[in-house]
């Protein structure tokens, strides 16, 4: 089990800092802020895999029409 | 020039001791803005982070527009999340804070709510990362709490991440 993550929460009448349980509210949107993030972490994953296997294939065919290594790197730069 | 600018609470993260949140409660209903200094940094280690507020507990009818620029160019975005800044992070830069500066006019008043926020993720020795925005909050409650926290990753903020709240009057 874990800890209900915390906010540290100055009321600013009394100046003291009080350490409190995250309110569901505030729960639910951290988890959907949690799902979000790595929604987007995994499709720019995705994206960048597809652009590396992209530029691979049109290396592969490059090579195949005689281009030497250094003109394709020249092509890709 | 107002006549009073009141430091109204300020709290620092101790070291060995992240926080998921900081936020100031039971504000004083005496003063006109509000203004809070922020030097702040994120322990999220897998990507960019963000700094988010929000009012009174509440994280809706929030709209924001941002102003962006770094050393090669600008741009500009818009949201409707509690987001207000990028900051640095163990991503991108571990040891560098960010400075935030978010000002709250008519905070009391019964009228939705206009916030202006500036930051810049100092101390990058290349291009450093400025962002200018406006948050329209539609929400007529009058303001007695703010909440800050990491708005994309969930986890902690880094240790000595520092928060000050100034109440100004304006006469």
């Amino acid at each position: 089990m874990t800890d209900t993550p915390k906010i540290m929460e100055v009321d600013c009448s009394t100046g003291i800092a009080t350490e409190r349980d995250m309110t569901a509210d505030e729960l639910a949107a951290q988890a959907k802020m949690q799902a979000d993030q790595a929604a987007t972490m995994a499709a720019q994953q995705a994206a960048a895999d597809a652009k590396a296997a992209a530029a691979a294939s049109a290396a592969d065919k490059l090579a195949k029409l005689g281009l030497t290594a250094d003109e394709i790197a020249a092509l890709q730069a | 020039m107002a006549n009073t600018y009141t430091k109204l609470g300020s709290y620092m993260i101790p070291l060995g001791s992240g926080g998921t949140g900081i936020g100031f409660s039971s504000i004083p209903q005496t003063y006109n803005t509000l203004v809070l200094h922020v030097s702040v940094r994120s322990l999220y280690a897998s990507g960019y982070d963000s700094l988010g507020m929000y009012l009174n507990g509440v994280q809706t009818n929030l709209s924001n527009n941002f102003m962006n620029g770094t050393g090669t160019g600008t741009s500009s975005s818009r949201s409707t999340y509690r987001a207000i800044s990028t900051i640095n992070a163990a991503y991108n830069n571990p040891n560098m804070f960010t400075a935030v500066t978010i000002t709250i006019p008519n905070y009391t008043s019964s009228t939705f709510k206009q916030i202006m926020i500036e930051s810049f993720e100092e101390g990058q020795q290349t291009a450093g990362y400025g962002v200018l925005a406006s948050e329209l909050w539609s929400n007529t409650a009058a303001i007695n709490s703010v909440t800050f926290d990491t708005a994309t990753s969930g986890v902690n903020l880094a240790p000595y991440s520092t928060f000050t709240l100034y109440g100004l009057k304006t006469s």
